[in-house]
């Protein structure tokens, strides 16, 4: 086992970076590379963390029951996921510009054990570049790909941290050795490259540029630095982003925004039924009866955008009430929309119960604009932004 | 001293064979992740289309080995050329404008742009890509220029002469290199 290791480590060496002698720059070097490794891990291991919470926030497994506080939870934790993500992307190009002579070692698989050893770094990089650039192309709104992304994305992150495990198992060496004192810079001989010092100053510079162009997003007192970022707080009706529209939900038609809005409003019904004592069927005027709570709450998009409004409606609770349901009651709030997969979500008993959740009737002072779900739409602490059910129609108690 | 070089090595070695312990368990993790994650990818195939992602997983590998990473070394290659006192910060620059590129060009393209949302993608995205890119390319050519000066300033005093274009490596090689030309990243 140990002469295999040794032998491991010559053939390792041997083969390393400056064996193939086209790549002149130092930074084609394993401590180089161990020490981007470190940094990749952490922020893989962070985004593995806070997706799976997105995830299981959108599909609690039975036992599961998401707390409704802190209120901004989901805000900070998809902010990180997200604005975290698109500054790892530097820095998996950096690592893979450090190793890349190691793609084109040759012969390209040296012995079985060589084989078992790159298999799992394929697995690596290939999925690595699918996570960043699938979660990249789905925040920018475009959706090239056969799969619905959400799925891909997910599954997709336990084959890249399993591949991740077993890499640091094997390069456990390198990444030990990282923390020792730098080799002389001038160990590779003549070239004229970048420092260490420089190539890492220019990695972090370019991490923390991404950031800086894209946080505000999500990040509400440095909204205005947010030149990149694919949302901006503040732009949209009422001063808050829309991610579907009352057209593309199918919940009017063009025609209808024109004319029928009022004759619309006259006919909405709440109806709310399933494992009630009695069955309600609310207007619009039977609502705005009711008393008036307002909340200042974000919508926090699984994209990581997020934007506060100053919400105003009846509580949850307070038309449940009504209706009389038990304590621990799921409630599944349905939207007029005709399809889609976002069509209702399921409000469970610490998020109904929360004094902060409404049914909301206004934001920002006025009736709901359309997009965001007039006349009545649901509005929740710590609740991913696709949950946040619009032009809700009835209420299934379960 | 034989028979210590001896124990050492001893310890060595059954330091090294201590440490498989973790690794195995690491392999075991390592692999019941991927096995899970395979299993569901199968198992939604509906949602994720395994075909279409394992096209999508090579066709990134493909994209990043074959297009992305030549042209990189082909920028190596490039900045290698310039000026020596402008190499340096030029490459720190383009490492920074180029990453933030890449980030930005799906929204730069505005390929997700939809009519009657005026609240996605609602920014002059190319005008700012090209002013954060210009500032940064701006900054690592005042940096150079401040860094020259201060050069010239430090060759004109009698004491510590230093070779014309030496950069701030602290090393002997690039003394030695200094004057070649056209020695980047990549050959």
């Amino acid at each position: 086992m140990v002469r295999a290791l040794h032998r491991l480590t010559a053939a390792a060496a041997a083969a390393g970076p400056k064996a193939s002698s086209g790549f002149s720059s130092r930074l084609h070097d394993p401590r180089v590379a161990a020490r981007l490794g470190i940094w990749l891990g952490a922020s893989f291991t962070s985004a593995f963390v806070t997706g799976l919470i997105s995830h299981f926030m959108q599909q609690p497994p039975g036992w599961l029951l998401w707390p409704s506080r802190p209120v901004s939870l989901y805000r900070v934790t998809q902010g990180l996921h997200v604005i975290g993500g698109l500054a790892t992307i530097p820095l998996l190009l950096a690592k893979l510009w450090t190793v890349y002579p190691k793609l084109w070692q040759w012969p390209p698989v040296r012995s079985v054990r060589n084989a078992a050893r790159r298999a799992p770094t394929l697995l690596l990089v290939g999925g690595a570049l699918f996570q960043l650039a699938g979660g990249l192309f789905n925040i920018a709104y475009w959706y090239p790909f056969p799969f619905f992304f959400p799925a891909a994305h997910y599954w997709t992150s336990y084959l890249v941290m399993g591949a991740l495990v077993i890499h640091v198992a094997n390069e456990r060496g390198k990444i030990l050795d990282s923390g020792a004192p730098p080799l002389p810079e001038r160990h590779s001989g003549a070239e004229d490259g970048l420092s260490r010092r420089g190539f890492f100053g220019a990695v972090a510079g370019a991490c923390g540029l991404v950031v800086a162009t894209t946080a505000g997003e999500t990040v509400t007192p440095v909204t205005g630095t947010a030149v990149l970022a694919p949302r901006r707080p503040g732009i949209g009706p009422q001063g808050l982003p829309v991610n579907r529209t009352a057209v593309s939900a199918g919940v009017v038609t063009l025609p209808a925004l024109a004319g029928g809005a009022r004759t619309a409003e006259r006919q909405w019904r709440l109806e709310v039924g399933g494992a009630v004592e009695r069955r309600l069927s609310l207007s619009l005027s039977d609502l705005r009866a009711l008393p008036r709570h307002t909340a200042r709450l974000p919508i926090s998009c699984v994209e990581g955008w997020s934007a506060e409004g100053e919400w105003a409606g009846v509580r949850l609770r307070d038309v449940l009430g009504r209706a009389g349901v038990r304590d621990d009651a799921t409630v599944l709030v349905e939207s007029m929309q005709r399809g889609g997969r976002y069509r209702s979500s399921e409000v469970d008993p610490p998020h109904w119960r929360d004094p902060l959740t409404l049914l909301a009737l206004e934001l920002n002072g006025e009736p709901l604009a359309l997009d965001h779900g007039y006349p009545c739409r649901l509005i929740a602490p710590n609740r991913p932004g696709v949950m946040q059910t619009k032009w809700v129609g009835a209420l299934v108690v379960r | 001293m034989p028979g210590r070089e001896a124990k050492e090595l001893t310890k060595k070695s059954r330091r090294l064979r201590r440490v498989p312990y973790g690794v195995h368990a690491a392999y075991g993790t390592g692999a019941a992740l991927i096995l899970f994650g395979a299993a569901g990818m199968v198992a939604e195939s509906h949602d994720t289309d395994p075909a279409g992602w394992a096209m999508w997983v090579g066709g990134a590998v493909l994209a990043h080995d074959l297009v992305l990473a030549p042209l990189v070394l082909l920028a190596g290659v490039l900045l290698g050329r310039l000026p020596y006192g402008l190499r340096e910060p030029l490459r720190v620059a383009a490492i920074i404008a180029g990453c933030l590129t890449v980030v930005a060009l799906p929204t730069v393209l505005g390929l997700g742009t939809r009519a009657g949302d005026a609240s996605r993608l609602p920014l002059p995205y190319g005008r700012n890509l090209l002013t954060v890119v210009t500032a940064v390319a701006a900054a690592a050519l005042l940096y150079a220029l401040v860094r020259h000066g201060r050069r010239s300033r430090g060759r004109s005093a009698p004491r510590q002469p230093r070779p014309p274009g030496r950069s701030d490596f602290r090393t002997s090689a690039n003394l030695r290199t200094s004057g070649k030309r056209g020695r980047g990243d990549a050959r």
